[in-house]
């Protein structure tokens, strides 16, 4: 009989011991605002800021410092109506190709021997936050 | 009795058979109800759901193997979506992976993001337990994985860390602590300060740096009062080593010098462009320190001695020794005497009556070392040395039980430690000697993320990328004095050596005209208008500009360049003209026949500058001798180039 409950006792532990848990330690989260914008459009951020605010504005709404001396005028990418008849690829292909590329001004030039294709996605990822953000904020207003 | 004990003894053996079953079945049970295959099931129920066919998974366990790197990453059970480009906008974990430049079949997982690789379970491929030293990264800090392997420099895809590094040298951390591959940055020296400042700026600028200069770099100790009294008694009795300095003339010994001395003065200061590197009351460059109060800030004889020389009061400084005349000299001390100074203390001037500590001197050394003032400020007095904190070659390994989080009550993970430590250096031990740098938060977790890639990691040199520090250029003899004099390298690159600020001039001797070179040191004048810091004139003599000149002219050429054959007729013209305009639109950037764009460089101007073999050379290629630029590459054909050429080198002349 001792032989029996040895046994079982011996199992019931292995048992036990594979399902314990550790007990979990509340800690103060440390760090740091988590961006609202996603990876691609972070990454975006970074080559906006380099290749497009002297033109589009830092804000995206087309005023950049050179803007003024553009005819046509940069394109507004807080403009929710335009954006959203402009797929993604079409913004892709306006960003690679130039504005000779989608049949608009050529002012807009050609990016894709400089900024390689997936940068351009993480662009257009970025420049689509500029009409959703400013999209919501009309609707919160509303 | 035998029948009963084997009886006995079957029921033993019949109990603890079903047992064993129990046990044996527990595993299969485990991996029955096992998370990822819930996650696999889940996964083929959403991807029904989608408008494109994406294939279902086998369930099973996927991994990466790639026995070269030691990795073995099964996150891929859960993470089912990495490589299927149609499910962007689904939850995690099944969302598509961003597109970047790697790919998980070259690098598995674990490499860039860290956890471990070998778990099936979320808790442990996350990895925050007792015995694994390497939890999977926070989102912040991702770019920490990329410094695995990119090893110092500029990673042109990691913006993040690349910021951190730029930091880290920038705030000179290398100056405390051991992190390979950051230079020591130039910080003045304090031998000879007394003669330079007085006490009161001394006791200001101690208590609080960044409220004497919002700009600097200069952190702040906390030190107490009675800390900072005993540092300014040390520095200002230290007065035997200083440089000796030329009394002031009598023109400048007046309160207020003369006015016509005033005026002259404030010209040459725009002249020389001064506020192209300082600040002037927040306005202006951001290379050098702030000059809106800096006449109540150091002496007078100092400033005029300075002025003429500041190479020999503070050897290796990044500032030019002007080509200013005697009068030149008396006159922008006239006028940065009259017009820099601190108003608001003007009144409380008077020195404040203040006795030394009978021991102060002793004391003082033992505070300087304490803090080592020494890592950042030279000063030659015997008994200060360097007294450096902790190594960080390896911080981003370091295990993390080895870090002493004190009772700050902060999460226990190596990122929050670095986090916490340089946003708040007194946070987890109360004396501790680092002092407050006041970051923001962008730059805080830049900072994080570039000492996080400071790794002890045993992925293979191999699979490294390749970084090749930039080789050393040392001109000699006139010409390097020269370069030294105008401190050519503070601004400009030649074969490699000094900041990229403005042009890289290895080949300006192809680039420019011989003779734009020379009315340009004349005068120079801003190639971009858009740029703050501009090129300063340096006042050269005539000689100086002969034979900086020529040495460029004859050193610094490139046949690549120069070979390059170029004809301008009518037909090029005509045709370039249309380029540039109705295809390539060069003129949203560049004023042409002064209508255009404000970014790049007028095209108006170019012939009287350029070679026509260099304007080819950057338009069909502008990225080919500085890779950070941005005008695009427009991918120009041999003809349309030399065209574009012939086109913007007739402009001018018209």
């Amino acid at each position: 009989m001792k032989l029996i409950i040895s046994i079982t006792t011996i199992v019931l532990l292995l048992i036990l011991s594979s399902c314990s848990s550790e007990p979990k330690k509340e800690l103060s989260k440390s760090f740091a605002t988590q961006s609202a914008l996603n990876y691609s459009a972070r990454q975006g951020e970074f080559l906006y800021n380099k290749y497009c605010t002297v033109c589009h504005g830092a804000g995206g709404e087309g005023d950049g410092f050179n803007a003024f001396n553009l005819d046509p005028k940069p394109r507004d990418f807080t403009d929710f109506e335009y954006l959203s008849n402009f797929s993604d690829d079409r913004l892709f292909e306006a960003i690679n190709q130039g504005g000779r590329g989608i049949n608009k001004s050529v002012n807009m030039p050609s990016w894709k021997n400089v900024i390689k294709d997936y940068q351009v996605s993480y662009l257009v990822s970025y420049i689509r936050h500029f009409s959703t953000t400013n999209n919501n904020n009309e609707m919160i207003e509303k | 009795m035998l029948i009963e004990k084997v009886k006995d003894m079957s029921n033993v053996f019949a109990i603890t058979s079903i047992l064993f079953l129990v046990v044996l079945a527990i595993s299969p049970a485990k991996d029955y109800f096992s998370e990822w295959r819930a996650f696999q099931h889940e996964y083929n129920e959403l991807i029904e759901e989608q408008p494109r066919r994406i294939k279902p998974v086998e369930i099973g366990i996927k991994q990466f193997w790639l026995p070269d790197l030691g990795v073995t990453d099964r996150c891929t059970s859960c993470h089912l979506g990495v490589s299927e480009i149609n499910l962007v906008d689904i939850p995690a974990p099944f969302k598509t992976h961003p597109v970047m430049y790697h790919t998980t079949d070259e690098f598995g997982c674990t490499p860039c993001h860290q956890g471990q690789g070998i778990a099936t379970t979320t808790k442990e491929s996350v990895g925050h337990e007792e015995f694994w030293n390497d939890p999977m990264l926070p989102l912040e800090f991702a770019e920490a994985g990329c410094g695995t392997c990119h090893e110092g420099g500029i990673a042109a895809e990691a913006p993040v860390l690349t910021r951190g590094r730029e930091l880290i040298q920038d705030l000179n951390c290398v100056s405390c602590h051991n992190l390979p591959g950051y230079e020591d940055k130039f910080v003045v020296s304090l031998d000879g300060i007394s003669n330079k400042v007085n006490r009161n700026w001394i006791v200001k600028w101690l208590s609080s740096p960044h409220e004497v200069e919002v700009t600097t770099n200069m952190p702040d100790f906390k030190l107490t009062n009675d800390e900072v009294d005993l540092l300014a008694d040390f520095l200002m009795s230290l007065d035997g080593n200083s440089v000796e300095m030329v009394p002031l003339p009598a023109d400048l010994l007046e309160e207020w010098p003369d006015e016509d001395l005033v005026e002259l003065g404030s010209t040459r200061f725009r002249e020389a462009r001064c506020i192209s590197c300082h600040l002037i009351n927040g306005k202006g460059g951001h290379l050098a320190p702030e000059l809106g109060k800096i006449a109540s800030k150091v002496t007078r004889e100092w400033l005029f001695n300075f002025i003429k020389d500041p190479k020999t009061l503070h050897p290796g400084i990044p500032m030019p020794i002007y080509g200013f005349s005697k009068k030149d000299v008396k006159a922008v001390t006239a006028y940065m005497v009259t017009e820099f100074r601190d108003w608001d203390a003007e009144e409380d001037s008077v020195q404040i009556k203040h006795t030394p500590e009978p021991d102060f001197y002793k004391k003082g050394i033992a505070l300087f070392n304490t803090y080592n003032c020494q890592g950042c400020h030279e000063l030659n007095v015997p008994g200060v040395g360097k007294n450096m904190g902790p190594d960080l070659s390896a911080i981003g390994s370091i295990p993390q039980t080895q870090l002493e989080f004190g009772d700050s009550g902060i999460e226990t993970t190596r990122p929050s430690y670095i986090y916490n430590k340089v946003k708040n250096p007194r946070i987890f031990l109360e004396n501790s000697r680092m002092p407050i740098f006041d970051l923001k938060d962008d730059d805080l977790i830049a900072i994080t993320t570039a000492l996080l890639a400071m790794r002890d990691s045993d992925i293979p040199e191999k699979h490294k990328a390749e970084y090749r520090p930039p080789p050393e250029y040392k001109p000699q003899g006139e010409f390097g004095r020269l370069v030294e004099k105008y401190s050519c390298f503070s601004c400009h690159v030649i074969n490699g050596e000094g900041y990229l600020l403005a042009s890289d001039l290895s080949n300006e001797g192809s680039r420019v005209r011989y003779e734009w070179m020379k009315s340009y040191f004349r005068l120079p004048y801003t190639l971009r208008p858009i740029l703050t810091e501009r090129m300063p004139n340096l006042f050269m003599s005539e000689e100086e500009i002969i034979f900086i000149s020529d040495y460029f002219g004859l050193l610094f050429v490139n046949d690549e360049i120069d070979k390059i054959e170029i004809t301008i007729d009518a037909e090029s013209i005509l045709d370039g003209e249309h380029l540039v305009k109705e295809i390539y639109g060069c003129n949203s950037c560049h004023l042409i026949d002064g209508e255009g764009g404000y970014v790049g460089t007028p095209f108006d101007e170019t012939s009287k500058r350029s070679t026509p073999q260099w304007v080819y050379t950057w338009i069909m290629d502008p990225q080919k001798y500085r890779p950070d630029l941005i005008c695009p590459d427009q991918g120009l054909s041999e003809i349309e180039g030399k065209h574009i050429t012939a086109y913007i080198m007739n402009l001018s002349k018209k």
